[in-house]
């Protein structure tokens, strides 16, 4: 049965995701919940909550409410909050009860905005989908709402998308990305959404090229191309000459025209290896960006991923497996094929069959169990990660 | 409530409800934990994926997650009724896998299954046919309940002491009683235990104490059960239907007068005269108030919820004792506690009562004060750098837990504490 999880805990769900990506951006987040749901992601998918002012809230919903539809109860709390609030912006939030009851979150976030005059977004989240697609939603949402003024392209100005704590930690992970860059003449405009205030974010659409740094900044990417034509590169600066090659690829995007990053120039190609025996597991291009630098920086070819999350098409070979369920998971550790197991300490549990493991804490999987031990990766921090492994 | 003249703060209304806060020192055992206390039991969670996550990760932390598995079900599920079939054939891939067989599956479904009407009995049946060497019970992660009468923490209560098997003969030689509510034990040094054995009862067992399912059972022959804490009330009514067994309600109470009728009301109940001399534990908890006294002068002093079942007692209490209470945190009132609240409406002005999950709590959160607050929530939301480490009244009872409390209080009082780290050591879950 591929529903059952026997040792895995439940990964981070789309409503954390689309939390996280507002966090920091001045908004009152209101999950649609009895009280569970919010505390999922306050106490175990959000390391910046404790001392943190964030206004993210859960409605209390009851078994009345939820009976008789009461979804004008919470519109009418989520006024009377914002008005001795003052957010910048409103956003409810759906779980698996209103998934349900079918509430309409587009309409009462479009009753909120009329009746607040904020700008309201409403997202349909259920607690069925993992994190990346709430993040993705979310920043999506944001950007269109809050990016639409065109600006005069910055050159070599980039910007990253898809930076979240789930995915990401709590320490310094992007700085240190940013300075790998700055390091090779490239200047971090924008985070969606960490560390950059909402006026950066507003002038991103400046920037010459976004960098998507994981797959939950993808469709934001996609939007930046259809609303301002930016192109887009995917990977993150891991390694040292791994992150030359990835710059070289931003300088060469900069440059280029629309046809050839639709055409799927926009990534670092790593050479494919059916005999590879490394298995990395995890955010998809987190994963891809280890193994381009295995490559370029260990001269080791093609190691293969396995994801739970969403994958790229572009960035997967076919070695690579969408893992569904804990049995997937346990199924590609077990195959006999690895002897190197990369991944979050949770997925080591399943390694029955003596892999050589790695740890790589991802807050997503392993919450706060380990996200105090989340290696930095940016540059030779990767190198340091890895040398004496392979 | 509207009556209270407490000062009433921008943050409280408790004419009206708001969107909730969730603060890091927000939570307690949770059911997961709750559950665990049933020895040798397994826990098979049938719900979104999304519902278990904090539950599980609470359980790697507590070292429990070996006993805790997870059925996930998705929209197609619900919508196509394949949801009740789906757990039979989970539990079958479950047992088979597991190196171990569990003496009771405690299947546990979410708030989604409130609306659903699945059918636990048709499911239950099969279970029980198929495996006779183990009990099945459903159980309920809910919050969605929370304002009803029968709340997680009640559900979880009445299910765990729903596995007792009723006995043909009561084991009288043992002459025991069994505690109800209280996740852990009550200290060994509480003048509880005299007084049951002045009434007759040598032994009072906790569940936490049983080692086996076995053991446990042996709580269906008690005398006595005694509910010293309100989620526990109920599931002494079921037993007292369903096992004869009678059962006594003494909430916990840091009130010297209740503590004493709390007494009185246990020895009247067990066929004894009030013959058990109080003075020694009383004289005890009053040198102890007198000494915390001396140690805290008028520093501010913050209750919460998170503390104890009564919090507006407590503060009424440390009132009366000459302590000078700032400020109540309490997100509801509940029966019990009504005329403590009336008390310090009517005779306590200066002290503000507050709904520690009110909108407005973040956006006037201190980060630093000189305060002591009894209590990780209060402590959190008033920045209290002066912390006692208590929650829901954990080993305290009558007059040896005021003295135990006037103890943690002073030593509180005597060295600043790291609030994070005693959240995360507690491990706390929403």
């Amino acid at each position: 049965m591929i529903k059952l999880a026997v040792k895995l805990p439940p990964f981070a769900p789309d409503y954390s995701g689309v939390c996280s990506a507002l966090f920091e951006l001045g908004g009152l987040v209101v999950i649609h919940d009895a009280s569970g749901c919010t505390g999922n992601y306050t106490g175990y998918d959000e390391p910046r909550w404790y001392d943190s002012g964030a206004y993210i809230y859960c409605s209390a919903l009851r078994e009345i409410d939820a009976v008789m539809g009461n979804d004008h109860i919470l519109a009418d709390r989520i006024q009377k909050a914002a008005e001795e609030l003052r957010p910048r912006f409103i956003a409810v939030l759906g779980s698996p009860v209103p998934m349900v009851i079918g509430s309409d979150f587009r309409g009462m976030a479009a009753e909120i905005e009329k009746k607040t005059g904020l700008p309201t977004f409403g997202f349909a989240t259920t607690g069925l989908n993992y994190y990346d697609k709430g993040v993705s939603e979310a920043l999506v949402a944001y950007a269109r709402r809050f990016v639409n003024e065109k600006r005069e392209r910055k050159k070599h100005a980039v910007n990253l998308l898809g930076a979240t704590p789930l995915d990401f930690g709590h320490g310094n992970n992007i700085d240190g990305f940013k300075q790998e860059l700055a390091a090779r003449g490239l200047e971090v405009l924008a985070v969606f959404a960490l560390g950059s205030e909402p006026e950066e974010l507003a002038e991103s659409s400046a920037a010459a090229v976004n960098v998507v740094i994981s797959a939950s900044g993808y469709q934001l990417a996609e939007y930046f191309q259809k609303a301002f034509g930016t192109p887009y590169v995917i990977g993150q600066p891991l390694g040292e000459r791994q992150t030359d090659r990835l710059c070289e690829l931003i300088e060469r995007t900069e440059g280029a025209d629309r046809k050839e990053t639709a055409a799927g120039q926009n990534h670092l190609p790593v050479p494919v290896n059916s005999d590879a025996h490394i298995l990395l597991l995890g955010e998809q291009v987190t994963m891809h960006s280890l193994r381009a630098c295995l490559s370029e920086d260990f001269g080791y070819p093609g190691a293969a991923i396995g994801c739970p999350f969403a994958m790229l098409p572009k960035l997967t070979h076919h070695d690579d497996l969408l893992l569904t369920s804990e049995k997937a998971i346990s199924s590609m550790i077990n195959c006999h094929k690895y002897t190197h197991l990369l991944g979050d300490p949770f997925f080591n549990m399943l390694n029955e069959s003596g892999l050589k493991f790695i740890p790589l804490a991802h807050v997503a999987v392993s919450s706060k169990v380990y996200w105090d031990e989340a290696p930095e990766l940016a540059g030779k921090r990767t190198i340091e990660l890895l040398k004496g492994v392979f | 409530m509207s009556q209270c003249r407490a000062r009433l703060t921008e943050e409280n209304t408790y004419g009206g409800d708001t969107i909730r806060y969730s603060s890091p020192a927000h939570g307690g055992w949770g059911v997961v934990r709750m559950g665990m206390l049933v020895p040798e039991s397994y826990q098979l969670f049938v719900c979104p994926f999304a519902c278990g996550r904090h539950g599980a990760i609470g359980a790697m932390k507590q070292g429990l997650k070996h006993r805790l598995s997870y059925l996930y079900i998705d929209e197609a599920d619900i919508v196509s009724g394949g949801y009740e079939e789906l757990i039979v054939q989970a539990v079958d891939e479950l047992l088979a896998g597991l190196s171990f067989r569990p003496k009771v599956l405690m299947i546990f479904v979410s708030c989604l299954d409130d609306l659903l009407g699945t059918d636990h009995q048709a499911i239950l049946q099969v279970l029980r046919q198929n495996y006779r060497d183990m009990r099945f019970t459903f159980c309920h992660m809910n919050p969605i309940t929370l304002d009803s009468k029968a709340p997680p923490p009640v559900n979880i209560n009445r299910k765990m002491f729903g596995l007792l098997e009723p006995r043909e003969q009561r084991d009288s030689a043992e002459n025991a009683a069994a505690l109800y509510g209280p996740n852990v034990k009550i200290d060994n040094s509480s003048e509880l235990h005299q007084v049951l054995a002045a009434a007759g009862i040598a032994e009072l067992r906790h569940i936490a104490d049983c080692r086996s399912f076995a053991e446990f059972q042996k709580l269906a022959g008690v005398s006595l059960n005694v509910v010293t804490s309100p989620p526990g009330l109920q599931a002494a009514m079921d037993s007292k239907e369903r096992l004869g067994i009678d059962y006594v309600y003494l909430p916990v109470s840091y009130d010297f007068q209740e503590i004493a009728d709390s007494y009185a009301a246990l020895l009247q109940c067990c066929g004894r005269q009030a013959e058990f001399d109080l003075c020694p534990a009383r004289q005890s908890a009053q040198l102890a108030v007198q000494a915390a006294l001396r140690e805290l002068g008028d520093m501010p002093i913050i209750v919460d919820a998170s503390a104890t079942v009564r919090p507006f007692t407590l503060a009424k209490t440390l009132c009366q004792f000459g302590f000078n209470v700032r400020t109540v945190y309490a997100q509801q009132c509940i029966g019990l506690e009504k005329e403590s609240y009336r008390w310090l409406g009517e005779n306590a002005a200066d002290v503000e009562i507050k709904k520690p999950e009110h909108h407005l709590a973040p956006a006037v959160r201190k980060k630093e004060g000189n305060y002591l607050a009894i209590g990780f929530e209060g402590a959190y939301l008033t920045g209290a750098q002066h912390v006692v480490n208590l929650v829901s009244d954990e080993t305290l009872y009558g007059y040896h837990g005021v003295a135990k409390l006037m103890e943690l209080m002073t030593a509180a009082k005597r060295e600043k504490r790291d609030l994070r780290l005693l959240i995360k050591q507690y491990g706390l879950v929403v």
